[in-house]
């Protein structure tokens, strides 16, 4: 009995030494994503790659935890600030892409690319039998008391961007708005998913500020959701990747950076729904032409990161 | 078996002084018991050369092998020590069957699995248990269950046997038989014990010598008859029981009021007609063993006497008192 | 005069078993705890940096909405405890008293809320009791309001906790056997009376100890405080370190801090309970396992099996009810209906592309390892506890309850704090090695918290009577006590396994690439909202580890010693 317990015990620790010339990459979901990304660039490349895929928060911190001793090379977040955090500390390795040539310039810095971006929409279960909400303002009506759902800025980076968005394009508006929301009903659960499930299982009617991808597949699964990307604008939720500068790896890193922004990887990142960061490759859902982007200051506005939460959650009587 | 020769043993535990300056030979073959009140530190003294607790002071010897020396700081770890132990509460192991708890101590002393067998099965004939040896204590009775404890202590024939009150969970009955044939076993295999009981009947029918323990002290060692009949004191006199303890007056022979208190022991007293002795009131009178007892008044003092015949209450009756069995403190 | 060579051998193995006792908790329990102690402390130790030392502390410390949060979590603690204790007391006295068969049968059917886990237990209470939830759409009401609010979460909460108390207490009730109960009778004493004045008192070690535990595991609980604290507002401290892991920025330092007032807290906790346990020491004379208990009149019977029964549809039958309801529909926003329901999720678990079949082998087999090496970890140090006893010792209780007070998240960064240093030879981090070794470092608590309660009542005689005999420590602890302690520290073994097969936030953060658990897989199919799918991963997991468990049962049925009831 002990001895088997051994041999599975060594097994098991064999099978997994590290072969130092695999790349390292940790990655934010969608799982299929990565590692379609993963599978495609070894098959392109031969070099194989280790996968850690998670979210963003829990890829950002493993990361902060090995600095000591460093393991990854590359790092793709769903959240636009780490990027700005990382490169603000001089972790990342400035590298632009041959073909990060077809990526708009919002959408790149010398350290850092977008893979692609979720924009954020409104999502509503189309069973619920409410009206078809068209703008963000729209959602103050009197029909949808105790039906709005919204993903918590503190807990997603989507959310705050939206927030942050609204807020730099509208000014005291937005957080008008936002009080007025509260003052309906709207619920605050969570993170992204925390929202969208009550408006899945029906005890809630629409979610303000869903991932417009995350709800855009869920759809094609066969759920009564219907997306709407307010003409009145919305904010793009860039997810960057990007290179450790402590990576021992660094060509291979710069490679897989390649293939995730070429045609072929591109056309993955498309297909889970998500707006591909290059304007030539076809999105397969509102792109560029359709969606009416609020542009801000992102750096400006990570730095007051905190500010605009606590605001929020004082708009909201947290 | 050999000489257990404990000498100048002292133990405390932090402020609280337990045993002072204790010494006593346990001779070869020879059964004593540690008598005393609770508090006495007799049990602490079993545990001490059981291995159990340590010392501050002093050291114990079993024959050639050292089991204690307080000032060199070496205390022998109990399974060192080769010793039998009977537990007030047993101590059998309740997974075990009669047979395995008794061959464990030999099966400790990595004896050969024959061997076991052969000395299990005699141990077990030898306190009349041997049907028994496949179950499991708790199907047997106490007085069983602490028969098996003897055979365990006896199985791995060690060189002494400690017993902490082996017959307090007992009834009286039990108590007396199974007391009797511990003694009969120590004799016929020549034991050399040690005995820790507040129980001076037990004292009696077990042992050679009683240690009469108090306040972390020996206060009295002898044999049992002897301190029955010579107590030191008036506290020994009252713990062993021994008779009743009157202000010495001139109506007690001998009386010359220079002793305190005079030891007169129920059996000292004779009824007589003639005249020649002190007057009592009888209060009982009650027949118990194979007697009567008669509790009786003299002088605002309540004794306790023996009678050949039954004496009714309020009867006035003359007894006579034998001088020769009296004892005096001062 | 003979002092002989194997007197000192003796004289080695105490000592030998208190360094190995010390030596595997500080290196699986203290390690990483430091390494959390150190980062809140010195916020670029990630970096091997002491600069900046305590300038996270300040800033976090003195933030308002944590004062709530703690008070919120404290009065959470107690608020579960007490309705934890309040349930599972009386069922374990009720169980004492059972005819041996009933018995085990309910022992198995309470160690099912463990293999669900807390998440998938929160998830499934507001799919049957959120508005248009499965109980609305069945009986036209809903209980939202109750579920979303602080009785709410503490009935959920201790739904999933209250096996721990029972499990020690019913061993108590059962070592103590019939006696000190018929005394009372005979002098007049009614049953309710008996129970409260001598029963409980005696079984007080133990039902603190296990207390003890259910008390930490609340403070540090995330996934019901999250899922359901969040749709009215409820804070504790536990979410609020999850805030700053959960996104954008994270602030691991910072998440630190927040975890050493956990590490406080479970310090007081630990010295309240050393102190009422001082008090209340008793040991039982004349100890045999009695688990014959009495035949009960058919009335009483009834009863308690009907009491039996309802906190068992309460506990495990709702919830998993509702989590195969939730892995047969399609779609979540169909509903309960016909055509909505299917095989797909389950087929899909088996789909040659999924890793579900390599997830579920995985977690067994590291499952089993954390809990042989738990259960056999946690009999050396309870003997170091309990008989070996000194202040070093006190120590060592310490450090075996510490982990339960910190989260996991923050468990698994100080995980990779100690172990991914370039200086360690050879390192189990980055291989499955480093699971087994968080899952120990988590689980460690249950079984020395139950095997120490179970061990404090053996009374010492059973040693001394073994040691003068000629036994070693080492033949005491194997042939003496582990024999006795063989029912609680089954129990232990399959409460560790239970819980292992579903952990998940450390599984998360420290999986090496491609190795995924069950409670990893479920996750990444929930965070793509595919709740039907990690509902039917869920499922399955719960019935194969049930299965394993009832079959450890069955075995543990054939021991000769009682422990099989």
């Amino acid at each position: 009995m002990k001895v088997i317990v051994a041999a599975a015990a060594a097994t098991i620790a064999l099978a997994s030494v590290a072969n130092a010339a695999d790349l390292v990459v940790y990655s934010a979901g969608p799982k299929p994503l990565s590692g379609g990304l993963a599978k495609g660039f070894t098959k392109m490349t031969g070099i194989k790659v280790k996968l850690f895929q998670s979210n963003s928060g829990k890829v950002m911190a493993r990361y902060q935890a090995e600095k000591s001793n460093p393991q990854v090379d590359v790092i793709i977040s769903a959240s636009w600030g780490h990027a700005i955090t990382l490169n603000k500390s001089g972790d990342l390795l400035a590298y632009t892409s041959p073909n990060a040539a077809k990526i708009p310039a919002s959408l790149k810095t010398k350290t850092y690319a977008a893979q692609g971006a979720a924009a954020l929409a409104i999502a509503y279960n189309t069973k619920s039998g409410l009206p078809k909400p068209k703008q963000w303002s729209d959602l103050t009506k009197p029909v949808y008391k105790d039906q709005i759902s919204m993903p918590d800025p503190a807990k997603a980076g989507s959310a705050l961007t939206l927030v942050q968005g609204l807020a730099s394009a509208q000014g005291d508006k937005a957080w008008k708005l936002f009080e007025a929301l509260a003052k309906d009903g709207m619920i605050v659960p969570g993170a992204n998913r925390a929202a969208l499930r009550p408006v899945l299982q029906g005890a809630r009617g629409v979610v303000f500020g869903a991932v417009d991808y995350i709800a855009l597949g869920l759809k094609k699964k066969g759920e009564t959701l219907e997306v709407i990307h307010p003409t009145q604008g919305t904010v793009l939720a860039p997810r960057p990747i990007m290179i450790a500068k402590s990576s021992k790896n660094q060509a291979a890193a710069k490679k897989f950076v390649d293939y995730v922004l070429s045609k072929e990887g591109q056309t993955l990142v498309a297909k889970r729904l998500i707006l591909p960061a290059r304007t030539d490759v076809k999105a397969l859902r509102p792109g560029w032409k359709e969606l009416k982007i609020i542009n801000y200051d992102y750096v400006k506005a990570a730095g007051e990161a905190e500010v605009t939460k606590a605001k929020f959650a004082q708009s909201v009587g947290k | 078996m050999s000489d257990l020769k404990i000498e100048h043993i002292s133990k405390s535990f932090g402020s609280v002084t337990v045993l002072s300056d204790i010494s006593l030979t346990v001779e070869s073959g020879s059964f004593v018991t540690l008598l005393g009140p609770s508090g006495c530190g007799k049990t602490t003294l079993l545990r001490i050369i059981a291995g159990l607790e340590t010392a501050d002071t002093g050291s114990i010897t079993c024959g050639d092998r050292t089991f204690v020396n307080a000032e060199q700081g070496r205390f022998a770890d109990p399974q060192d020590r080769k010793l039998g132990f009977v537990f007030q509460d047993y101590g059998l192991w309740p997974h075990l069957t009669v047979a395995e708890n008794v061959a464990f101590p030999m099966r400790m002393a990595k004896a050969p699995a024959a061997e076991i067998e052969v000395r299990v099965a005699e141990v077990l004939g030898v306190v009349r248990l041997s049907e028994h040896a496949e179950k499991l204590p708790e199907q047997l009775s106490g007085g069983q269950k602490q028969r098996v404890s003897i055979a365990r202590a006896l199985s791995g024939k060690p060189q002494l046997i400690l017993f902490d009150e082996p017959l307090s969970n007992l009834d009286a009955n039990l108590r007396e038989e199974l007391g009797q044939e511990i003694r009969i076993l120590s004799k016929q295999f020549g034991l050399t014990c040690v005995n820790v009981t507040h129980d001076r009947r037990e004292a009696q029918i077990l042992s050679d010598q009683i240690a009469l323990m108090k306040d972390g002290v020996i206060h009295q060692l002898g044999r049992p008859e002897d301190m029955f009949r010579q107590p030191r004191d008036v506290w020994a006199a009252q713990f062993l029981d021994a008779g009743n303890i009157l202000p010495a007056n001139r109506e007690l022979p001998g009386g010359n009021g220079s002793a305190a208190e005079v030891l007169v022991p129920r059996g000292a007293f004779e009824l007589t007609d003639n005249g020649q002795g002190i007057v009592v009131e009888v209060l009982n009178c009650i027949f118990i063993e194979d007697r009567y007892e008669v509790t009786a008044r003299f002088n605002g003092d309540i004794i306790k006497v023996f009678s050949p015949r039954y004496l009714t209450m309020n009867e006035t009756v003359t007894l006579a008192v034998r001088e020769e069995d009296l004892v005096r403190f001062d | 005069m003979t002092t002989d060579k194997s007197a000192e051998k003796g004289r080695r193995l105490r000592p030998a078993l208190f360094g190995l006792s010390t030596f595997l908790l500080i290196v699986i329990v203290g390690f990483p705890v430091l390494a959390i102690i150190m980062f809140a402390l010195f916020p670029y130790i990630n970096e091997l940096s002491f600069r900046e030392p305590f300038n996270v502390l300040l800033p976090n410390l003195s933030n308002p909405r944590l004062i709530e949060a703690t008070l919120n979590s404290l009065s959470l603690s107690f608020a579960v405890t007490i309705l934890s204790a309040v349930i599972a007391v009386p069922l374990a006295y009720m169980r004492a008293r059972f005819p041996l068969r009933l018995g085990r049968i309910w022992d198995a059917c309470y160690l099912v809320p463990f293999l669900i886990p807390p998440y998938i237990g929160s998830l499934a209470w507001m799919q049957l009791l959120q508005r248009k939830g499965f109980i609305e759409q069945w009986l036209g009401f809903n209980m939202a309001d109750f579920l979303f609010s602080f009785p709410g979460i503490v009935t959920v909460m201790a739904r999933h906790l209250f096996p721990l108390i029972y499990f020690t207490t019913s061993n108590a009730f059962a070592i103590i056997g019939s006696r000190y109960g018929d005394v009372a009778k005979v002098f007049g004493g009614r049953p309710v009376q008996v129970f409260f004045r001598i029963y409980l008192p005696m079984v007080l070690p133990a039902l603190l100890s296990s207390s003890l535990i259910v008390f930490i595991l609340t403070i540090e609980e995330f996934g019901t405080p999250e899922i359901l604290g969040s749709r009215f507002g409820y804070e504790v401290i536990v979410t609020s370190i999850h805030e700053k892991f959960s996104d954008w920025p994270i602030d691991l330092p910072g998440a630190s801090v927040l975890s050493l007032i956990l590490i406080f807290i479970a310090f007081f906790a630990f010295q309240a309970h050393q102190k009422l346990s001082d008090k209340f020491q008793t040991t039982v004379e004349n100890q045999t396992i009695d688990r014959r208990g009495e035949p009960l009149p058919p009335v009483y019977l009834a009863i308690v099996i009907l009491i039996f029964g309802s906190i068992f549809v309460l506990a495990v039958v709702l919830p998993i009810v509702t989590v195969g309801i939730a892995a047969f529909m399609d779609t979540v926003s169909g509903g309960v209906t016909a055509d909505n329901m299917s095989f797909k999720n389950l087929l899909g678990l088996f789909d040659r592309e999924s890793e579900a079949w390599g997830a579920i082998l995985t977690s067994l087999s590291l499952a089993v390892m954390a809990a042989i090496g738990t259960v056999v970890i946690a009999i050396i140090v309870a003997f170091t506890i309990v008989r070996l006893r000194s202040a070093a010792t006190v120590f060592l209780d310490f450090l075996a309850i510490l982990p339960n007070s910190v989260p996991g998240m923050a468990v698994a960064v100080g995980l990779i704090l100690t172990w991914n240093q370039p200086w360690w030879p050879v390192t189990p981090y980055n291989t499955p090695l480093i699971l087994l070794l968080a899952y120990l470092c988590l689980m460690l608590p249950y079984p020395i918290r139950m095997v120490t309660a179970a061990l404090r009542q053996l009374p010492k005689s059973l040693d001394d009577a073994a040691y003068i005999s000629g036994a070693s420590e080492l033949v005491v602890i194997r042939q003496v006590l582990a024999p006795l302690l063989l029912p609680i520290a089954l129990a232990a073994g399959f409460i560790v396994f239970a819980i292992s097969t579903r952990e998940l936030v450390s599984s998360i953060m420290l999986a090496p690439a491609g190795v995924e658990t069950v409670a990893t897989y479920v996750f990444h199919q929930f965070d793509q909202v595919s709740v039907g799918s990690g509902m039917a991963m869920s499922l399955v997991a719960i019935l194969v580890s049930g299965s394993i468990i009832a079959f450890g049962q069955k075995l543990q049925g054939k021991n000769r010693t009682g422990g099989g009831s």
